[in-house]
């Protein structure tokens, strides 16, 4: 006797070992990278928009406490700066940049989106919904990057860590907070632009004949 | 050795006493960066006050994670006071720290240290060429607008995503209407009026970076002309085709169309009077119009002759002391069967008037088949006979006019007409009245006027009942046929049912009442 969700997971599993024998293309990889994208698209804008709110109520004294963008968790991770290395660097590769990204946002986006209501900002209820919403397109993003590598080839299964270190609370004083919270959504603010360039370079040549043109 | 160093004093003073406004170079400041294509980048500065020797600006940077200081690449392909960083030196996604170094002759100054991620620096330029085309879509004009990338490369979803907004509005408005394009480098707008200038302005944005600034103005205006305007017109002269066809027919049959819209008002014809005597307007012409042949005399005296006569009325409100004479009144007939002029008339008035019913007075009764109309005894006639009384002692020896109540003067003379149409009474024999030989009156011309123009009347040829008289069937002219008004047939004019005649009589209708038209002589 088996369990329910047993059922429906040998269910699902007979659907893939199906669909690949029968080599269906139901949804094919320039169409998934497709969705991806504009996934990732929402995801950057989220955050180029909650970066942007906080920046500017920023005061100056905070502007210069701030830690560097280098002192950001994912910065270890060497990925391409420009047009030329992102087209050079193998798709798979690509993938397993984008998705380790991703992963090691998952974990400070949740301290981000708790620690909101507590932010000494006016505009703190807006600043919550928007970090609820990029939560969830984040692991939408996540499932459907986790898909696509799958057909890519072992590369791309490839994610290093990038552990968090800034625990669960982002300061003691007002200050603090802020400074925190700023910073943090500027590092955010750059992994997602990378994700999201990464992600359309990737539909680019997957779609063209001539994917030094992308 | 004293010399030179004193030579150099002096060279050096007069340096200073040369160029006294030397001084070391303001401090230039970096204004900020950008990147069109998020491939390359350029930045600017400003340089400090000028320290009036040629002075040099150099650009420094390094990135932030290493300590390899380097100088500006290039300074003369973003302009004056820049440095454009190309593909190669461009890299995203890392901090850049960039200090500007002004030196002249006396010494140097240093800007303000600018931090920047080329990421946060993106903005394109705007969209190119931007172009607008009247089209036509289901004969309904729509405005097709459409522009170039900024950027020369067509692939616009790699590395780059482009996307377009554009705005829009009429000439006269402030308010503009803005529109998502995304990818797309053109689109069709359709709510356009004709006959309307419009403007259109473009900017784009890489990924979601800055908007660019709108591009330069497009406008375009609107034709007016429109499938609408032409069906209008269409149907205008359509339209028209029946009117003018309406008009033709109108001014074709103009006479008819007169004849019905105005029909030919009767003239006033006033019996014994010539209206075209009245026209000439000469003194002797209007009183011959109006008093016709006979002479005028005794004015005065006939003026209260006038007065004395029988006032007929169709009305029962009349007062008249007798009703029963104001009935028979109302049905008098005049002078078809009586003929009252001469002497011997009202004499022989007033022997019917004795004893015997008069006839005149349609009540009586009458025999049928009788040629003669009988006289009804009437005790009306009394007041009857009064004015006649008066008439005739007025009268003299004035010919009969046919009307029981004109007085007529003396001197009047019969004109030779008056007998045409009236029966002369021979005399009265006990209950008849016995008439002359009647004879078919001849037609007189219109225009003149009898004096007593018997030719308007029809005589009586028999009085069958209390109700009925036959009347004879005379030739009357056609033009008098509206002159009948005045008569009575001899009917009661109450009963609507009542035979007015048989045979071959003519019918006349008409008010009842006496047409007094005063006669005078």
């Amino acid at each position: 006797m088996l369990a329910p969700e047993s059922k429906q997971l040998l269910l699902v599993l007979d659907a893939e070992v199906l669909c690949s024998a029968l080599m269906c293309k139901a949804v094919d990889i320039p169409d998934l990278l497709d969705r991806a994208s504009q996934r990732s698209d929402k995801l950057h804008s989220l955050s180029n928009m909650l970066a942007l709110e906080l920046e500017s109520d920023l005061p100056a004294i905070g502007r210069v406490t701030m830690p560097r963008p280098a002192m950001c968790h994912t910065s270890s991770l060497l990925t391409p700066n420009d047009k030329e290395q992102a087209l050079q660097v193998s798709e798979s590769t690509l993938m397993s940049l984008a998705r380790s990204l991703l992963k090691a946002w998952q974990y400070p986006v949740g301290v981000l989106s708790n620690s909101a209501n507590l932010l000494p900002h006016q505009s703190k209820a807006s600043i919550s919904n928007k970090l609820q919403e990029l939560q969830e397109h984040s692991r939408n993003l996540e499932d459907g990057l986790d898909v696509l590598s799958g057909k890519m080839g072992p590369t791309a299964q490839i994610l290093s860590t990038l552990p968090y270190r800034g625990g669960s609370d982002l300061g003691q004083d007002k200050m603090s907070k802020l400074i925190n919270f700023n910073f943090l959504l500027s590092c955010l603010r750059r992994d997602s632009h990378k994700i999201d360039s990464f992600l359309k370079v990737l539909r680019c040549r997957a779609a063209n004949m001539q994917p030094n043109l992308c | 050795m004293r010399g030179a160093l004193v030579l150099g004093v002096l060279l050096l003073l007069s340096a200073a006493v040369w160029c006294h406004d030397a001084s070391p170079p303001g401090k230039p400041a970096l204004i900020g960066c950008r990147s069109p294509d998020k491939e390359t980048f350029t930045c600017w500065w400003t340089p400090g006050s000028p320290g009036g020797l040629p002075t040099v600006h150099r650009l420094y940077y390094h990135r932030a994670e290493s300590k390899d200081v380097r100088e500006c690449p290039d300074y003369t392909s973003g302009g004056s006071n820049s440095c454009y960083f190309d593909k190669s030196q461009t890299t995203l996604w890392v901090e850049y720290e960039l200090t500007v170094v002004a030196t002249n002759a006396l010494g140097n100054a240093t800007s303000n240290t600018l931090r920047i991620d080329v990421m946060n620096v993106v903005r394109p330029y705007p969209p190119k060429n931007v172009v607008l085309q009247v089209k036509q879509s289901n004969d309904n004009p729509y405005l097709f607008i459409g522009w170039q990338s900024p950027l020369n490369k067509t692939k616009t979803y790699g590395w780059v995503t482009i996307k377009y907004q554009l705005r829009v509005r009429p000439e006269k408005s402030k308010e503009w209407k803005i529109y998502d394009t995304d990818l797309q480098r053109n689109f069709s707008l359709h709510t356009v009026d004709p006959k309307v200038t419009y403007e259109v302005e473009v900017r784009c944005a890489l990924d979601h970076s800055t908007w660019s600034e709108w591009s330069t103005t497009a406008s375009i205006k609107i034709p007016g002309s429109s499938q609408k305007d032409r069906l209008l017109w269409v149907l205008m002269l359509v339209s028209l085709i029946p009117l003018l066809t309406a008009v033709c027919a109108l001014v074709v049959k103009r006479n008819s169309v007169k004849q019905c819209l105005l029909p030919p008002v009767p003239g006033p014809k006033i019996i014994g009077v010539d209206p075209r005597l009245l026209k000439s307007g000469r003194a002797e012409d209007v009183v011959s119009a109006l008093f016709g042949n006979q002479k005028l005399a005794n004015m005065k005296a006939r003026t209260e002759e006038t007065e004395e006569f029988i006032s007929v009325s169709d009305s029962r409100d009349w007062l008249l002391p007798d009703e029963r004479l104001s009935e028979k009144v109302r049905s008098l007939i005049i002078p078809n069967s009586f003929v009252f002029g001469a002497k011997t008339q009202s004499f022989e008035l007033e022997k019917a008037a004795d004893g015997k019913e008069n006839p005149v007075l349609d009540r009586s009764s009458s025999r049928p088949g009788d040629g003669r109309t009988p006289l009804s005894p009437a005790p009306e006639l009394q007041s009857l006979r009064a004015s006649k009384d008066a008439a005739s002692r007025s009268a003299g020896q004035c010919p009969a006019h046919s009307y029981v109540d004109i007085p007529t003067p003396e001197d009047c003379r019969t004109p030779e007409a008056t007998s045409d149409d009236y029966s002369r009474v021979k005399g009265v024999h006990g209950e008849d009245v016995l008439l002359e030989e009647e004879r078919v009156p001849p037609c007189p011309d219109a225009q003149i006027q009898p004096a007593n123009v018997a030719s308007d009347y029809s005589r009586v040829a028999e009085v069958n009942s209390d109700t009925t008289v036959l009347l004879q069937n005379l030739p009357v002219c056609k033009e008098r046929q509206h002159h009948d008004a005045g008569w009575t047939v001899g009917k009661k004019p109450e009963p609507p049912g009542t035979e007015v005649s048989t045979g071959s009589s003519t019918q006349l209708v008409g008010s009842g009442y006496v047409d007094s038209v005063p006669n005078f002589c």
